[in-house]
This record gives C-alpha cells, structure tokens and sequence, in this order.
C-alpha cells in the first residue's frame, strides 16, 4: 500500500467520526464511562493501601541492650541492627533519654522520678522501623540474636492484623478492577458491533470495487484508535476533576476521621501519569482492535 | 470474456438457483440476461463477481478460475470488472467525486491520476456540475449514472449491470442502456440483467433467457424483435 494511500485512510478514519456522529458519541460515552468506573476503582484502591500503610509505619519494635554493655557495645549493637534488610531507621535511645521521656508523660508528676535520676532503672535501647510487617516476627528473631540485645518489645499481633487487611484491600481493588474491565470489554464490543453492521453496506460496495480487506479495515482502525484516545482523555480530566472536589470537601469537613484520612491521602499527581499512560493504552487497544474484531463476518463478501 | 461450464449451484436452503448452465459470452459482446424473478439472474450475477462459488462445474471471467480462486485473489479480479446494481449501492456519506474516486483509490494510482481520471468520467456521464453532491442530493438516474461513473473508472474489461434501470423513469432508462451501448462500443464487454422487455426489443442485442436456473433461449436477435 501506497504512502498516500495510507494517508487518505486515516483521513477517512478521522471523517467518519464527523460523519457517524451520534455513534461516535455513544462509543465515547459508553467507554469513558466504563473507564471512569476503573479509574475509581482503582484510586479507592490505592487510598485504602496508603491509609493502612501510614498506620503501618507507626509500627515501631523497641530493642532492650543489656545491663553491663559499654559505649563501644552499643556502637558495635547498633551497626549489627544496620545490617538486617527489613529494618529501615534505628533509633539509639539512651537510658537518660528513656528516663527524660518517660518524665515527661508524666507530666506534673514528674517530680515521682527525680530519684531515678541517680540510679536510672532503664536500659539504653534502640527504636526500629520495620520495613515490611508481615516479616516482623522473623526480624524480631534475628534481632534477639545479636549479641548484647537483652529483649525485645513489638505487637506481633497488630502486624499480623494489618499485612491482612493490607492483603484484602489488594486483591479487592484488583478483584474489582478484573470484573469491572470484563463488563466494560463486553458493553465496548456491543457498541462497536452496532457501529460496524450500521455500516456493512458501506463496507460490501467497497468490497464490490475491489477493496482489499485491510484497505476497508484501516479507517475503522484509525477511527477506533482516535475514539479510544478521545475517552481515555476525557475520563481522565473527568477522574482528575472529581477526586479534587472530593479532597477540597474532606479537607473542609469538621470531621476528626475524615482529616485523619485525609492528610494521609493519595493526591492525584502522585498517579496521573501513570493512570493516564493505562487510559490511554486500555482506551486505544479496545477501540483500535475492537473495531477490527468486528468486522470479519461482513468482510465475506 | 465469460465462460460457464456445465455450472449448478443449489443454496443450503435447498434452493436450485443454477441447474447445468453453459454458456460463453466473447471479449467485446453486448448481452441482455432476461427471466422472471427467481429463474437464476442474481445468482448468475453473484457467480460473476464471485460472492458465490458454483457446487459442480467452471466458472471462468475474464482469465480468472473463480472456483479456485483464493480469497486474497478477489480485489484484484474484482477490480477488473465495473458493477451497477438495481439499488445503486453508492456509500451515503461520500460525495459524487469521492465515491467515483473510491475505486480508483483502492487500486493504488497515484493522486495525481485520480485527480485527473474522475473529473473526466463524471464528465462523460454528464454529472461534471454535482461532483461536490452528496448521494441523497441527486435523482435516481444520476445517482445510477455515478455508479456507472465508478464502474467505468478502472477502465474494466467487462461490465456487469443488475438492473441498472429498475429504479429509473423508463425515458431515463434508454439513456442509461444507450450510454451503456456506447461503452460497449469502445471495447468493454457489457452484460445487463433487465426484465424490461421493451428495452431489450429497442436494442437489437444478444439476449440471454433464464427459468428455473435453466437457458431456456439463447439468441444473437439480430434484426428480429425479442418474444
């Protein structure tokens, strides 16, 4: 096939949008909405992970050093709890500060440990992040084995808790991600069916002139492609618009947990590239190939 | 040109549409098919252009072997061949120019060579002033005289009309098969399919009789008026 060709096809593809206009509009509503209902899914999905990971990063384990260890074992202590892979931050708290700490919880009472000051009861200690929970239990283990560590204190069972509820929120989003996409492929290839038989007579007369199958197929081809781009776009901005009013109305409520949730949200710049990379993409193919699909029985001419 | 060989064709239905037909028609012939409604015309048609192959025998048009003829084979065959039917089959959202150019497009020239070649076959069916009209715009001889316009515009060998006159004013009508006689004349073999036997006297052509998928006559009707 000739360049020029080509391009008179894709300008064909590009007329018949005009041409066909209501059609057109239903195949953009009918995928804008389907994408609109995945893409919301979707940011559910990803919130619901952030909250639950931001109370998973309160999760603290305390390491308790013993009694009779000197400077030089607590710098060697430290460096040995550097070292294990699902530990991110540790926090060296002395005994003067475990004392200063805990004086200071006590608020007006705190005059009730002024006598520690001279024999402080606490250890020196070290605070550590935990990188993954659901591995808490196996990091717990290898920090008890380090030399020099006398306990430890983490809430195992908190953990557990929450990798579960982290796990749930995952497969749920994905789960519904799956369903919703399964619909929108059928609801999208119905649409693209009416299209295509609203123009089989169109497309028998070419065949009568001598048109080669991918000479009728390529306009059909473009204009899908365009269609699913045009919807990709529009539920994007339509996503985009709508999860801002939704942050400006949870920012604005008096409500204690909505703020809670709310400063630990995900803000829509953190994924719109990549949303509007898998619009595009999702929009396109099922526009591009599903116009084509289509079209096999009346090319048997 | 055309060449049937001892061809049958019976439809899943059970339907005997073509019993045993033979029949040759040379490069350069004028040919009247004529029989009433379900003797064999449409078949016979859709036989030509191969939309249907036969169950037992040869179909030869124009050097191709339609009964083995691949399916990536059909464009080509078909674009050697021009084809105006009863309904005029022009695509509704195409001007006069564009659907007349479609089928030079589909052949691969050059843009230079459209731009060229379909003003001047608009020009030789009378339609140079509605080039720019959408189909609905035009009559139905006109719309019938731009698809014989996109017949015409390959240059084919052989022109097959279904009917070409049966949605069209009878003077109309003559026009339409006069401006078929002239092309005919040029060299193209021309092969209509008509049941208005007043046409088929006026033109002393060779007429062709089909019943019940059968040849029933077969005559050259030089100088003597079809019964």
């Amino acid at each position: 096939m000739k360049a020029s060709s080509v391009k008179y096809l894709a300008g064909e593809g590009v007329r018949n949008i005009g041409s066909n206009r209501l059609m057109s509009l239903a195949s953009i509503g009918v995928l804008t909405a389907c994408l609109l209902l995945i893409g919301a899914a979707w940011l559910v999905s990803i919130n619901a992970n952030a909250i639950v990971g931001y109370v998973e990063d309160q999760n603290e384990a305390m390491a308790f050093v013993e009694d009779r260890a000197d400077y030089d074992d607590i710098i060697e202590i430290e460096e040995q709890l550097k070292q294990i892979e699902n530990i991110h931050e540790v926090i060296y708290v002395s005994k003067a500060q475990a004392l200063e700490q805990q004086m200071e919880l006590l608020e007006e009472n705190a005059f009730l440990f002024e006598e520690f000051e001279k024999d402080n009861p606490y250890p020196d200690s070290f605070r550590l992040k935990i990188d993954d929970l659901s591995r808490l239990a196996e990091t717990i283990e290898q920090v008890e084995g380090i030399d020099g560590i006398d306990g430890t204190s983490a809430s195992l069972d908190l953990a557990v808790t929450i990798t579960d509820i982290k796990n749930g929120i995952s497969f749920a989003g994905l789960a519904i991600v799956a369903m919703l996409s399964l619909v929108s492929l059928v609801i999208v290839a119905n649409t693209i069916k009416i299209t295509v038989f609203n123009r089989r007579k169109e497309i028998s007369i070419m065949k009568y002139v001598g048109a080669t199958d991918l000479f009728i197929r390529l306009p059909f081809f473009v204009e899908g492609l365009i269609l699913g781009l045009i919807s990709a776009v529009v539920s994007f901005l339509l996503l985009w618009g709508g999860y801002e009013l939704l942050l400006n109305w949870m920012g604005g409520t008096e409500s204690s947990w909505f703020m809670m949730a709310f400063e630990h949200l995900v803000s829509f710049e953190q994924v719109a590239l990549k949303m509007l990379i898998a619009f595009v993409a999702a929009g396109m193919s099922i526009g591009g190939l599903g116009s084509m699909m289509f079209m096999g029985k009346h090319l048997k001419v | 040109m055309i060449h049937f060989d001892h061809v049958t064709k019976t439809y899943p239905n059970g339907t005997l549409a073509l019993d045993d037909v033979s029949l040759k028609v040379e490069k350069g012939e004028f040919v009247f098919i004529v029989g009433h409604s379900g003797a064999g015309k449409s078949t016979l048609i859709k036989m030509l252009l191969r939309e249907e192959i036969p169950n037992s025998g040869r179909v030869e048009v124009n050097g191709y072997n339609l009964v083995k003829m691949k399916r990536r084979q059909i464009p080509l065959f078909r674009r050697g061949i021009g084809v105006v039917f009863q309904d005029f089959r022009l695509i509704p959202n195409m001007t006069v120019y564009d659907n007349v150019a479609f089928a030079l497009r589909v052949t691969d020239v050059s843009p230079k060579f459209i731009r060229r070649r379909v003003p001047y076959i608009l020009d030789l069916v009378d339609l140079s002033g509605k080039a720019k009209c959408m189909p609905n715009e035009l009559s139905g001889g006109e719309q019938q005289r731009v698809a014989l316009a996109r017949a015409l515009v390959n240059n084919p060998s052989l022109l097959i009309a279904d009917e070409p006159t049966g949605n069209i004013d009878p003077q109309l009508s003559y026009e339409i098969v006069d401006l078929l006689s002239e092309i005919n004349k040029c060299g193209t073999t021309v092969l209509m399919v008509t049941h208005e036997h007043d046409l088929v006297a006026e033109f002393n052509k060779r007429v062709i009789t089909l019943r019940d998928g059968q040849i029933v006559a077969d005559s050259a009707a030089r100088g003597r008026r079809f019964v």
